[in-house]
């Protein structure tokens, strides 16, 4: 009878837990630093295909590096970036020069698949561009991982092309913190990360500003989670030596 | 006569060191290893397996080195923190710390006192992951202490110069123990003896096809896939390409195969061509190894010509290669074996190839690729 009881309280409402979905951040704010630092990547790779970037450094974009790599198709070709776009507009628009993606071949392990999108689904990837962002602002990153998994505000935006149109910059707030699921790749159960949002940036406040913690690589409908790679000391070094 | 003593006494010193290194090998192979949860099991019959030549590597480098005992103080200080190891009582900020010590101590009496205590084949855990320090080349932790001091050993060998690290992990890849251990001492050699790609490129084939090593690839048989980028042999490219069973396996092979074409651009794109049915299954990834020309170059330009009027060759995958000239990627990583990617003079590759496919254009060299070169063109003009 106990059994019974708890089997039942577990299953009710009471214990669902609220996932939070992604939702437009409206074209003033999209319009915004840093907001206005994350466009579209778009790309080829066996057909068109749109991402998400940030402005990293002057004349590069980090990502997520399945946006740039894919086992059967190899290398993206034709990527560009589209900075701030929303709606039928951009601020700007750049070309890819050079793709980097980071690939330690031992967090190649526990993947999902050759044949699943998720291949190289836990890295990170870089564009180089062909000339550099006017104005010179870029945002900022930050290698302090407790920014994901303690208190600290979390948001994580991109272009959601599934329920959403993929033209209008989406965020969603996590409501509890990231936890290490794997290596450099953290999960969250209490957000949906819609198709289109990969290589977008999670910001996570630290004095009053916000700053690049993670790149958003992966989602999951059973159960709502949300995959990201961390910005640790690896990728760091990674943004310092290959993305001017 | 008195050219005698100068023509035995080799000889005879050669013949001994032989006899002790062979020796030393039946006895390394002969010791029982201490069970430990990280490490898989022996082969059931390890002595089939012959080293190449150990006893000639250890010969090469004097080494009669196996006949000298290393002081007691160091050979001590390891089988006492062996000890305490075994105990529970090392965390890794000690094995960071002895590790320091080690590195700080007379290399060759150290490279001694290790080579002892991997010949006893003791073993434990150390709870660490193999992770590969910040830049590459070196561990940060290792999951056994094998590992660790291979790992050492390779280091303090790579300033003395004793040969004695290559000659002892020429023993370790004698017998498929452990793909970590493999690791280490493929890379112990590699940095010994940068000329011995055949024994190196042998051993590597041998790692990627053992059977229990893919059903299971652990941390540093991946790692060993940067083998074939330090070999930058293209003979490898046809045991990387037919590993395709397990996801982390196959993934690894095609960073290690990327970057390989990226170190040894020619030599890849004539095995390519020499080769019409390698990657014939992964065409657009095929592409990408050509896309990696450097078409100032007169020679890598020639061999990316003849791909290009390859009739096996179909016209999507001549479109990529062009498509990918714009903006070629690289896999970047921390290895165990070989740098990162060179920085690449991006001014001068771009003004390659606007020049060349000008000249292709006008030419009219390959009328099917009109359209998609055109475009290349104004790719690159675009901001």
């Amino acid at each position: 009878m106990r059994k019974t009881l708890l089997a039942l309280l577990l299953c009710s409402p009471l214990f669902a837990r609220a996932t939070e979905f992604p939702a437009p951040i409206g074209e003033n704010t999209a319009r915004t630093y840093p907001y206005a630092m994350i466009g579209q990547v778009l790309f080829n790779s066996g057909g068109p295909y749109i991402a998400t970037g940030t402005v990293i450094n002057p004349r590069s974009v980090l990502t997520a590096a399945h946006a740039l790599y894919d086992r059967r198709e190899g290398w993206s070709t034709n990527v560009r970036f589209r900075r701030s776009t929303y709606g039928s507009t951009y601020l700007e628009q750049r070309s890819a020069r050079r793709l980097f993606v980071l690939a330690r071949y031992q967090e190649l392990a526990d993947s999902q698949g050759t044949a699943s999108p998720a291949a190289f689904s836990k890295d990170l990837g870089g564009v180089k561009c062909r000339s550099t962002f006017s104005g010179g602002s870029t945002a900022r990153w930050s290698v302090d991982t407790t920014l994901l998994t303690g208190s600290a505000y979390n948001i994580a935006l991109g272009y959601g092309a599934v329920t959403h149109s993929g033209d209008k910059l989406l965020y969603v707030e996590p409501t509890e913190g990231f936890y290490q699921s794997y290596k450099a790749f953290y999960e969250n159960d209490s957000i949906f990360i819609e198709a289109g949002m990969s290589g977008g940036p999670l910001f996570a406040e630290l004095n009053n500003e916000l700053f690049v913690a993670a790149v958003i690589v992966s989602g999951s409908e059973q159960p709502y989670s949300g995959g990201v790679r961390v910005i640790n000391g690896a990728a760091d070094r990674f943004i310092r030596d290959y993305l001017p | 006569m008195p050219n005698e003593p100068k023509l035995a006494r080799p000889m005879v010193g050669g013949i001994v060191a032989a006899l002790i290194v062979i020796s030393g090998l039946v006895f390394f192979l002969a010791q029982p290893r201490t069970p430990a949860s990280s490490r898989e099991k022996k082969p059931t019959t390890p002595l089939d397996r012959a080293p190449e030549q150990p006893a000639a590597a250890a010969r090469a480098r004097g080494g009669a080195a196996h006949a000298v005992d290393p002081p007691r103080s160091v050979t001590e200080k390891i089988a006492s923190f062996f000890a305490r190891l075994e105990q529970g009582e090392i965390d890794g900020k000690a094995m960071a710390e002895f590790r320091r010590e080690l590195l700080a101590s007379d290399p060759r009496t150290t490279v001694l006192a290790i080579g002892e205590f991997l010949k006893s084949g003791k073993d434990h855990a150390t709870g660490e992951s193999f992770s590969i320090a910040e830049g590459g080349g070196e561990l940060e932790s290792a999951p056994t202490f094998r590992v660790w001091l291979l790992d050492v050993l390779g280091v303090l060998d790579r300033t003395a110069s004793t040969g004695e690290g290559a000659a002892l992990s020429r023993l370790v890849l004698a017998v498929k123990s452990s793909a970590d251990e493999w690791a280490l001492a493929l890379r112990n050699v590699a940095w010994a003896e940068p000329s011995g790609g055949g024994f190196l490129a042998a051993k590597f084939r041998e790692m990627i096809t053992h059977e229990l090593w893919l059903a299971k690839p652990s941390a540093g048989f991946l790692e060993a896939f940067d083998t074939a980028v330090f070999l930058r042999d293209p003979s490898v490219m046809q045991p990387l390409e037919q590993l395709g069973e397990r996801p982390e396996v196959d993934r690894a092979a095609a960073v290690a195969l990327d970057r390989l074409a990226e170190a040894n651009p020619l030599g890849v794109m004539n095995y390519l061509n020499q080769n019409p049915g390698a990657f014939s299954r992964r065409p657009m990834v095929r592409a990408d190894f050509f896309a990696k020309a450097d078409l100032s170059q007169p020679a890598q330009r020639a061999v990316l010509e003849a791909y290009l009027a390859r009739a096996d060759v179909l016209l999507p995958e001549k479109t990529k290669l062009v498509e990918a000239l714009a903006a070629p990627g690289s896999f970047v990583a921390e290895t165990l074996f070989s740098s990162a990617a060179p920085p690449v003079d991006d001014d001068a590759r771009v003004a390659a190839v606007e020049r060349v496919t000008a000249e292709w254009i006008a030419a009219r060299r390959f009328p099917e690729l009109t359209s998609a070169l055109a475009d290349l063109q104004r790719q690159l003009r675009t901001p």
